[in-house]
């Protein structure tokens, strides 16, 4: 299976991550999950079973690439203080601004942040909820409305600083 | 360029621009999550990853992963050997101080339980009509196996009563 679907595993590895060492350190650890799960393989379907494991192999590498960027200083503290999700940085900024802004802003967000934030902010629905009407594992649809409130909570900064300067002068 | 239609979907321009290596990291962390649970995605994806879109890695993958395996499955084996030698020490160390004995003689009435009964077979009056009656599959072989079995538990727990007494009476 090694040899058949290593140039598969690695190219799926390589084309998510962009970097070779990274792509051949989770094209083995590929495999090596791929082996403990071999039983859970559909017969037919190897090579989309393996881009699978690939796939959520180099999303889980990414995802912590993106949360280590994107962490600003302060939040760590937030969340070790055992602060609720509600007063977060980006709580804070969404609150700030009208609803009639954030509906166009989120209205605005490109896929696939405008139809979890739309679900889950505007029309209140809940993360599960949101994920079965989306068709998403609900943890997928949390990490992107996670991120989603980041790009928003950077929008609305920017805006700030931006009207900030042009009052200032 | 739209990575994602409407639909939530990857766009045929969002899936070329993952083969060509010119999407950016978060554009790359979404498609990874998007291909991580939607199937005609992954299909469409797949399919296009054939002949000259293939890259190869720069050291053989099969040895790493095969020699990774190896150590896995002995470090499994070492393991249960490691349980099995500490379980056979305990087990003589109990046996040897006599308390052997003593645990056994206090669940022999739970251990007897587990000892399968000897299947009696029906009586003669309340067997069916011969014309309609169909011999039952084997059931003295059944029967025999289940006494055999009892036998040998019986020798077994005399074997262990009778070396627990004796270790008692040279303590």
């Amino acid at each position: 299976m090694v040899k058949t679907y290593q140039g598969l595993v690695y190219t799926v590895c390589f084309q998510l991550v962009q970097d070779a060492d990274t792509a051949q350190d989770l094209a083995q650890d590929t495999f090596l999950a791929a082996w403990r799960a071999i039983d859970r393989c559909p017969a037919g379907y190897e090579k989309q079973w393996l881009a699978r494991i690939a796939a959520n192999k180099a999303k889980d590498h990414l995802r912590s690439g993106w949360v280590r960027k994107m962490s600003t200083p302060g939040d760590e503290v937030m969340a070790l203080a055992g602060a609720p999700p509600d007063q977060g940085p980006e709580a804070k900024a969404l609150a700030g601004v009208g609803m009639d802004e954030l509906e166009r802003k989120i209205l605005n967000l490109r896929e696939p942040y405008k139809t979890p934030c739309r679900l889950c902010l505007l029309e209140g629905y809940t993360p599960a909820e949101a994920a079965r009407i989306c068709r998403r594992p609900e943890a997928t649809l949390s990490a992107q409305l996670w991120r989603a409130k980041k790009i928003l909570r950077q929008e609305i900064e920017q805006e700030r600083r931006t009207e900030d300067g042009t009052i200032s002068r | 360029m739209e990575l994602f239609r409407d639909d939530g979907c990857l766009t045929d321009e969002g899936l070329q621009a993952l083969l060509d290596g010119t999407l950016d990291e978060l554009g790359r962390l979404e498609a990874a999550e998007h291909l991580s649970f939607c199937d005609r995605c992954l299909d469409r994806y797949t399919a296009l990853l054939t002949g000259s879109a293939l890259e190869q890695p720069a050291r053989d993958l099969s040895r790493p992963v095969g020699r990774t395996i190896l150590i896995r499955l002995m470090q499994n084996v070492y393991g249960r050997m490691v349980v099995a030698g500490v379980a056979a020490v305990l087990a003589l160390t109990l046996w040897r101080g006599g308390s052997l004995g003593l645990i056994l003689a206090r669940n022999a009435s739970s251990l007897e339980a587990y000892v399968p009964e000897q299947i009696d077979p029906p009586a003669a009056s309340k067997l069916p009509p011969k014309s309609n009656y169909t011999e039952p599959p084997r059931p003295e072989e059944k029967t025999s196996v289940a006494r055999r079995a009892h036998e040998a538990v019986s020798s077994l727990w005399d074997a262990l009563t009778g070396a627990a007494d004796e270790a008692n009476t040279t303590n």
